[in-house]
């Protein structure tokens, strides 16, 4: 019998989906638990780099399981592993040569102005800052 | 070993591939093309978020996102997004089965409820802007807010109005079990979709 690719498995065999791995339904639990998880470490008052570190991993564990059962990833062939984590490590290339950069500008270190289009030198407007501090009567929506 | 006996060890592919079949999807030239698509796609709200994170890091006048944005909500939304998730991999199992009830009623599910998300992202722009007057013009804090959940409003409706076809085709032609290959492209964009705002939510919201 003709031994079906992962990739071909998972175009003409419904039940290589069926039988390789947890359930639809059952991602969606985790997803849910994870999501709940999320809002508790939110919730927690956790130290900065704790709260973010937990924040991130839950959100690319949620991410991963997205991409591997409902996208399929875990049944196709590896090539397409290398079309979906490209991006991942631009992003990651991107965000690490960026920061250096935009960290220093005086607009983000200085606690005086900050306004959109703003260029050193130049006068700046005294309101944008106030803006960036929410008003006593802000509702949060919900 | 007898010609019976090797035949049934060797190999017998159903069809021959063709000569320009994608490597990486036999059989379904369109996945591969949406995953190169989305992979496109991946990087320019990749570079949306790595920018957002660059500029909020060591940024002292950054306000608390928690000051001005509703967690519960948003956390409904996501939760609405997750459930639209399920509902189109079911719309994919019906078709794969010939359940073509199946696809429709799960379809019309992943509709609304990619609908009720934007309602949602409605109601709480609304709320921002008449309410807090905060415009993509007020701070880096609102541009970058209101550019990285208006890019992916704008993907969620493009995928209500693509699943919406469907949903319609559904109904005016005859699909068949063949047809699963237009269901299961649709469901990349659409988790690709979802699989974005988990980590919007996270980055924006709750970090």
């Amino acid at each position: 019998m003709a031994e079906l690719t992962p990739s071909e498995g998972a175009s003409s065999n419904p039940s290589a989906l069926e039988h390789g791995g947890p359930g639809y339904i059952t991602i969606f639990v985790y997803l849910t638990v994870l999501t709940g998880a999320e809002l508790f470490v939110y919730a927690m008052g956790l130290a900065t780099v704790l709260k973010v570190g937990l924040l991130v991993l839950l959100a690319l564990t949620k991410a991963a399981l997205v991409a591997m059962y409902f996208m399929h990833l875990a049944l196709e062939r590896k090539g397409l592993w290398i079309v979906a984590a490209t991006p991942l490590m631009l992003v990651a290339f991107a965000y690490f040569m960026l920061r250096p950069d935009l960290s220093a500008r005086a607009w983000v270190s200085s606690p005086a102005h900050q306004t959109i289009g703003h260029h050193e030198g130049e006068p700046t407007n005294d309101d944008a800052h106030a803006a960036l501090v929410a008003p006593a009567s802000a509702r949060r929506l919900l | 070993m007898n010609e019976a006996a090797l035949s049934e060890t060797q190999f017998h592919p159903v069809e021959t591939a063709d000569e320009h079949e994608p490597s990486l999807t036999p059989g379904n030239t369109g996945k591969l093309g949406m995953w190169v698509f989305l992979a496109g796609d991946a990087m320019t709200f990749g570079a949306a978020i790595a920018a957002y994170g660059a500029l909020r890091w060591h940024n002292v006048n950054w306000p608390d996102p928690a000051d001005w944005l509703g967690i519960s909500l948003t956390a409904l939304m996501t939760f609405i997004l997750i459930c639209s998730s399920v509902t189109m991999v079911e719309a994919l199992d019906g078709i794969r089965h010939g359940n073509i009830s199946k696809l429709r009623i799960f379809l019309a599910l992943t509709v609304l409820g990619g609908a009720a998300f934007l309602g949602c992202q409605a109601y709480e722009w609304r709320h921002l802007i008449a309410g807090e007057d905060l415009s993509i013009k007020t701070s880096l804090f609102s541009a970058t807010f209101f550019i990285l959940t208006g890019f992916h409003g704008c993907h969620v409706f493009g995928g209500v109005c693509y699943l919406g076809t469907l949903l319609v085709h559904s109904f005016t032609r005859a699909y068949t079990v063949a047809d699963s290959k237009i269901v299961e492209v649709a469901g990349l964009y659409w988790h690709f979709v979802d699989l974005v705002w988990i980590l919007i939510f996270t980055f924006v919201y709750l970090i």
